[in-house]
């Protein structure tokens, strides 16, 4: 049998299962939420080790062997049916009334999710069945299989990458579709002239041919994102659109919409025209005219991030991720000599110098003495030799966002210990590092804020830290200021002016009485007060952090979750005292985490055991253990993925996005080990421990060097970054595409029909491992990940041994 | 010769008594979605009114809310009619429901609660900015003398409309404008509610309120109320603010 062709197949369906994957996230993302598409595509991967159940049938059921005949068929009818599948799936699923915010009230819900899972499992079902195929019909060829189809999901992600750029959303599906027809096509190569066939294909072109002509499928987005409200206000217009990796960016026009963060009720006037800007439907921020007018730049001196400018008159200001421009109008509106402002998001950048460039009065686009760079803040502040009176950060969150806590388990470079220290090293001696956040009810995003500022100073300033630190809060934002040099009692005089005009409420300054805190927007009690000041005795602070009810300690570049609050000790406390009226304070990022992961677990055995039950042959002969291999190809699995986890969380910073990151990483990863996998028949059953040892070597020195190399090359140009991600993975990838097709070809030599088995395994644990390994980076660290990747490696290369020896 | 028998079979006999089971359960399960849809479609006002009352005392009382007009007005408003009709089998559950356009029927203890929080008295006058189905200002006008309520998506403002005329509010007056401006020709107001919180509240809102006048604000994502805030302005004009959480979330520490 020629073997190119069917080969060509795998690499299409591969890849095309790979991009569907990508799309779907990017799809959901726009329509519903992150994490809940997180949940639902993290189920619908079961289809992957559902395939091997279905598999295991398909063989079990023959009385003889399935001839090739039996094989290519099986596999046109996957794919043709994936190709039709992917845009069907999702154009049926929008069709469904799904309201994740409802789940908790309504059980009707949890049918609509379940229709969810239905239609994005089979076409992850009917992928894993062609992939599974492949390794029983090619069961000599393992490694090549193995390699085919890794080398074909690296092309899928490169595809789905520059598809987020080139192709509008609506179109996304149909390039996985494609992918998958070119599939159908080179799989049934041998019989195309047949009149079946024949149909199908002219079928299969006229599908495609009206899906572009319908323009897509048109994406219904949530009610209840930021976006659909707005559309519904009375001469509300989406003013332009475009779309990238980074995101949908959409910009809407309507009289009613204002955006002034936590203004001051003692400001009587209205803030000028404004077009708010959204990203993936959420809103960004806020774009504002002020017709080059300073005064009309007036609102934003009433809100707290105006205070640093009331305590000194800072000639270089750094204005670090703005949103939309809000706060570089801050700094405008106090006259500074030179305000530089660092933009990370490109398109934000493009937007405000392209399409609302005279809307936005040039700002960021040859406007004195506004001075912009499109880079990370970290990035920026690494290569960056000036120093700065006043370095101002972009308000944390969003509006709503904060306490819906969707960003709970999103990694955040920019608010860590690691980060406010790099930040601090660039202000001139007296200068100020000012940070706001919006508050949160019960408190505790403005409690982690200051907590960050107070263990930064700690770490950066070696005078007395509870001298150079003030905190205020409005009704809605809170800031803190940290200095390089200590606030004298004519400043404290001016920040309690500048609280009184504004009814701002005093947290926290040096000489502070407790009678003066609380007075305007009236807590309970004087929470951020009495929290500051546990704070800022480190031998307290422990104890502190131990005993609050929300986890507030600071994020660091091993833990950059500024938004994971949730603490899993507190559940029982809360269920108990609050019974079911502690859900407004869930944070749905972090507990969808856990609803997956508890589904992946109750389905995972199923898919795990199904498929031995359904096995039938010479078993009691073999002499390969079934506890061995379901052990090694778990463990393998999960490293595999733990360590693909772990560098994409660690390459965020040097690489600046998630899905940079993301796409980069996982390239790489699935190129090299697509090599390293074509390579491993070559390594003989004695010598199996050789890709464990190699993988062990890398990543020890990886876990050495690797964050001083990273500080090394975060200057760099992002090309020359690019490569050095690509330079350091790829060794490590080539050895960790070997343990896989060793332990399958062992298992093809000694009992093949064990195959549709590992193959569900595999798909078992490629579930399970993403949301294990998120949970465990939240709560552990990036570190604990890697080294337990390591553990789990060690002792598949130890069973693996093992397996081999008894096969001898 | 492929033979498609020897390969559909085997899948067919293995589909097909799941699929039987499924559909077994199914068929019940659909039944008694029907069943409880139609009984919501009747207009059952004796079995509406047992439920109304159970809510209030289950929901509400037991919540610490003993404020005698604002439970006689919970009892009193038919919930269910402000509802989308689909829901209403729905309407005295314990939580929040959709009406449309991305707004929702706040939880009935949020509403009692809001009402509670402004102190509302026979001779007041209410200004209400988020009209959404009009449920807000039908238990604020059982109280006060008159309810003045703004609405800006203006299929929902003119639906609202229609419905509290058809259950008879007459002291309501509906408008379909931005709230943001409130309502001057009415100012100043005994109490205003916030039922669509922004980033920032509208200064015009603060002006229009009356001295030893309140103002609440409920603060949340969609389907969620996080805190509720109370404004507070003075007899000389000064404002403060109150954070209120709506449920018993005092110690924040641990023991």
């Amino acid at each position: 049998m020629n073997t190119l062709f069917p080969f060509l197949a795998l690499l299409f369906i591969s890849s095309s299962s790979l991009a569907y994957e990508l799309i779907l996230m990017r799809l959901f993302s726009i329509v519903q939420w992150y994490h809940f598409a997180y949940m639902v595509i993290s189920i619908a991967l079961l289809g992957f080790a559902a395939s091997g159940t279905l598999l295991a049938l398909i063989q079990s059921r023959g009385k003889r062997p399935l001839t090739e005949g039996h094989f290519a068929f099986l596999l046109s009818l996957f794919s043709f049916l994936l190709f039709i599948l992917i845009v069907a799936s999702f154009y049926l699923a929008q069709m469904i009334p799904f309201s994740p915010f409802q789940l908790v009230w309504q059980k009707m819900q949890y049918l609509y999710l379940a229709g969810y899972y239905v239609l994005f499992f089979i076409p992850f079902f009917l992928a894993g069945c062609f992939i599974g195929l492949n390794f029983m019909c090619y069961k000599d060829k393992i490694a090549r299989v193995y390699f085919y189809n890794l080398l074909g999901s690296g092309a899928g992600v490169l595809i789905a990458f520059l598809s987020f750029y080139l192709i509008p959303p609506t179109l996304l599906l149909i390039v996985s579709s494609f992918l998958a027809f070119l599939g159908f096509l080179f799989s049934s190569y041998k019989r195309i002239r047949t009149r079946a066939y024949l149909v199908l294909n002219i079928a299969g072109v006229a599908f495609l041919f009206m899906c572009l002509i319908k323009g897509g499928v048109p994406l219904q987005i949530s009610a209840y994102k930021g976006i659909s409200k707005s559309l519904h206000l009375p001469g509300a217009k989406l003013e332009y659109e475009a779309h990238s990796p980074l995101g949908l960016l959409q910009v809407v026009d309507a009289p009613s919409l204002r955006y002034a963060p936590g203004l001051s009720l003692k400001y009587g006037q209205e803030p000028p025209s404004q077009k708010e800007i959204f990203l993936d439907g959420n809103s960004y921020g806020a774009v504002t005219n002020f017709e080059g007018k300073r005064d009309k730049l007036e609102y934003l001196d009433y809100s707290t991030f105006a205070l640093a400018y009331h305590l000194m008159a800072p000639e270089q200001v750094l204005v670090l991720n703005p949103g939309g421009g809000t706060q570089a109008l801050a700094a405008l509106y106090h006259s500074p000599a030179h305000i530089q402002v660092v933009e990370s998001h490109a398109d934000i950048a493009n937007l405000l110098r392209g399409p609302l460039r005279s809307f936005s009065q040039s700002i960021y686009d040859c406007y004195p003495p506004i001075e912009v760079d499109i880079a990370s803040p970290r990035e920026f502040v690494v290569r960056d030799l000036g120093t700065y009176d006043l370095i101002q950060l972009g308000l944390i969150g969003s509006w709503g966002g904060v306490g819906g806590g969707i960003y709970a388990t999103g990694e955040n470079y920019m608010y860590t210990i690691e980060a406010l220290g790099e930040y601090f090293e660039h202000l001139n001696p007296q200068g100020i590092l000012s940070a706001s956040t919006w508050l949160s009810s019960p408190p505790r995003t403005f409690l982690k804020l200051l907590a960050l500022a107070v263990e930064t100073l700690e770490k950066k300033y070696e005078g007395d830290i509870s001298r150079s630190i003030v905190g205020i809060r409005s009704w809605a934002t809170g800031t803190v200021l940290i200095r390089r040099g200590e606030f004298s009692a004519a400043e404290a005089q001016k920040i309690k002016d500048f609280c009184k005009e504004r009814a701002f409420d005093l947290v926290y300054y040096p000489g502070i009485d407790r009678q003066e805190v609380n007075q305007y927007s009236v807590l309970e009690k004087p929470v951020y007060y009495e929290s500051i000041c546990s704070l800022l005795h480190a031998d307290r602070r422990d104890q502190f952090y131990e005993d609050y009810i929300f986890n507030i300690k600071p994020p660091t570049d091993d833990r950059p979750y500024f938004f994971h609050f949730f603490r899993l000790s507190a559940v029982v406390y809360l269920l108990k005292t609050l019974g079911k009226e502690w859900i407004p304070f869930l944070e749905w990022g972090y507990v969808t985490l856990w609803g997956t992961l508890v589904q992946a677990l109750v389905f995972a055995p199923l898919f795990m055991f199904l498929p031995l039950i359904l096995i039938k042959g010479d078993q009691g002969r073999s002499p390969l253990r079934k506890g061995k291999i379901l052990l090694y190809f778990s463990l393998r699995g999960l490293a595999f993925m733990f360590i693909e986890m772990g560098y994409i969380q660690k390459f965020i910073l040097l690489l600046t996005h998630p899905i940079y990151a993301l796409a980069l990483v996982l390239f790489t990863l699935l190129f090299f080990s697509g090599i390293g996998s074509l390579l491993s028949s070559r390594i003989g059953e004695r010598c199996t421990w050789i890709p464990f040892i190699g993988i062990v070597f890398f990543s020890c020195i990886y876990g050495i060097f690797l964050d001083a190399l990273l500080k090394i090359f975060l200057p760099y140009p992002l090309l020359l970054r690019c490569i050095l991600v690509v330079f350091l993975l790829a060794p490590l990838a080539f050895f960790m595409g070997m343990p896989f097709p060793i332990g399958l070809q062992l298992v093809s030599d000694k009992q093949s029909s064990y195959i549709p088995w590992v193959w569900g395994v595999n798909g078992v644990a490629s579930v399970i491992a993403p949301v294990l390994g998120s949970l465990l980076s939240v709560c552990l660290g990036f570190h604990v990940l890697m080294l337990l990747s390591l553990v789990l490696y060690g002792l598949a290369g130890w069973i693996i041994r093992l397996i081999a020896r008894s096969c001898d | 010769m492929l033979n498609l028998r020897y390969l559909a079979l085997p899948l067919i006999r293995a589909a097909y008594k799941p699929l039987l089971v499924f559909s077994l359960l199914c068929v019940p399960y659909l039944y008694l979605c029907q069943m409880s849809y139609c009984s919501s479609l009747k207009g059952d006002s004796e079995h509406y009114k047992h439920l109304r009352y159970k809510m209030v005392e289950e929901q509400i009382a037991a919540r610490g809310i003993d404020d005698e007009n604002v439970l006689q007005a919970m009892r009193d408003v038919p919930r269910h009619l402000f509802v989308p009709k689909r829901k209403r089998g729905s309407a005295y559950g314990d939580f929040p429901l959709p009406i449309g356009y991305g707004q929702t029927i706040s939880q009935p203890y949020i509403v009692a609660l809001m009402t509670k929080l402004l102190d509302p008295e026979r001779d007041d006058f209410a200004l209400e900015v988020g009209t959404g189905s009009g449920y807000q200002a039908a238990v604020l006008s059982q109280i006060v003398r008159k309810v003045y309520t703004v609405e800006i998506i203006p299929p929902l403002g003119k639906a609202a409309e229609k419905r509290l005329k058809e259950v008879a509010y007459e002291n309501i007056t509906v408008k379909v404008g931005d709230g943001y401006y409130g309502w001057e020709e009415y100012a100043p107001f005994d109490c205003i509610i916030v039922t669509a919180a922004s980033d920032h509240i509208p200064p015009p809102l603060i002006r229009q309120l009356k001295k030893g006048g309140k103002m609440a604000i409920p603060v949340g994502g969609p389907f969620q109320v996080q805190n509720l805030m109370l404004i507070e302005k003075s007899e000389e004009g000064e404002i403060q603010m109150k954070n209120i959480l709506p449920v018993r979330f005092v110690p924040l520490r641990r023991k």
